[in-house]
């Protein structure tokens, strides 16, 4: 695609090249502006800075928002452990009041009644209406 | 203009060291986009200076930025080019020809003011891939980056240029 030789006429234009320069004024000025030349004022790093603390700022307000909703481990408040009290049912024999609402006794008077029996005639029936230990010695 | 190697170069020492690196590639470049842009838009001096200070200024700014440029010719040029097309469309602005001061006689002046006059006669682009071509040493393909167009649009562009050129100026006399 480029010409393999230049004509004459395009030599003769090469011969004619400008050569003029810009002034070096625009050098100097661009040397004026340069990252390199300007001093690190407190200006220079003001956005920076700024940011940074809006970071943080975000950062500790998020920290203080999830201590509140997630206490961190071994920080919270000791609760009480309320344990649940079971109230205790009084004991049969000692509700039963008399020897003869309680055990043998009452499953005799039952026999007493359904089967028409009287222990009131023997002597056993004394015996029944006392202590076990009784019981056992027959 | 430099060569592969050498803007290569330029470029390594741009990264490491901005301020010896952006005087090199100022070094280099300056000129040729500043004849540029007075020849193929025609501007005059401080218009020129004002554009070339706006090309390279955020090389100056930002030079992080500008270390990454593969193209440092084609990037100049084409931002020269951008900034003096927007001049050109702003309202009040007119194209001047650029004249040499002349002492009326035959000399490389008289020369240079009737290269200047056939050039203000062509369309835009084709006085563009004149300048690039002839007088900044860019290949057609660079000059295609910077028009933005095919090589085949630049190379006809160049030739119809040159047909026309040796047409108006009497240069074989």
């Amino acid at each position: 695609m480029e010409p393999l030789n230049k004509d004459q006429f395009e030599k003769y234009l090469e011969n004619h090249r400008p050569t003029e320069e810009p002034s070096a004024d625009v050098f100097a000025r661009l040397q004026k502006e340069a990252v390199w030349n300007k001093p690190a004022g407190p200006g220079r790093f003001a956005l920076p800075l700024l940011l940074a603390l809006a970071m943080l700022m975000i950062v500790l307000g998020n920290i203080s928002d999830s201590r509140v909703a997630e206490p961190v481990k071994g920080s919270e408040k000791a609760v009480p452990v309320i344990e649940k009290i079971v109230p205790e049912t009084p004991p049969v024999i000692a509700s039963a009041g008399l020897p003869e609402n309680i055990g043998a006794a009452k499953l005799l008077r039952q026999y007493d009644n359904d089967f028409n029996l009287s222990f009131a005639e023997d002597d056993t029936g004394v015996l029944m209406l006392g202590s076990s230990r009784e019981l056992d010695n027959i | 203009m430099k060569n592969h190697n050498q803007i290569t170069e330029m470029l390594e020492i741009y990264r490491q060291n901005p301020e010896k690196g952006f005087a090199l590639i100022y070094q280099a470049f300056s000129g040729p986009v500043f004849r540029y842009l007075r020849n193929s838009f025609t501007l005059s001096r401080e218009e020129a200076e004002d554009i070339l200070h706006n090309v390279f200024l955020p090389w100056v700014q930002n030079p992080q930025k500008f270390a990454g440029v593969e193209n440092p010719a084609a990037y100049l040029f084409t931002s020269a080019r951008n900034a003096a097309l927007k001049k050109r469309a702003q309202p009040g602005e007119q194209s001047m020809m650029v004249e040499p001061t002349s002492d009326g006689h035959e000399s490389q002046v008289e020369d240079s003011m009737l290269i200047n006059r056939a050039l203000s006669t062509l369309p835009e682009e084709q006085k563009e891939a004149v300048v690039l071509k002839v007088w900044t040493d860019m290949t057609f393909e660079e000059i295609a980056e910077v028009q933005q167009c095919s090589l085949q649009t630049v190379a006809s562009r160049y030739r119809y240029a040159i047909a026309r050129l040796k047409e108006l100026i009497p240069w074989n006399r």
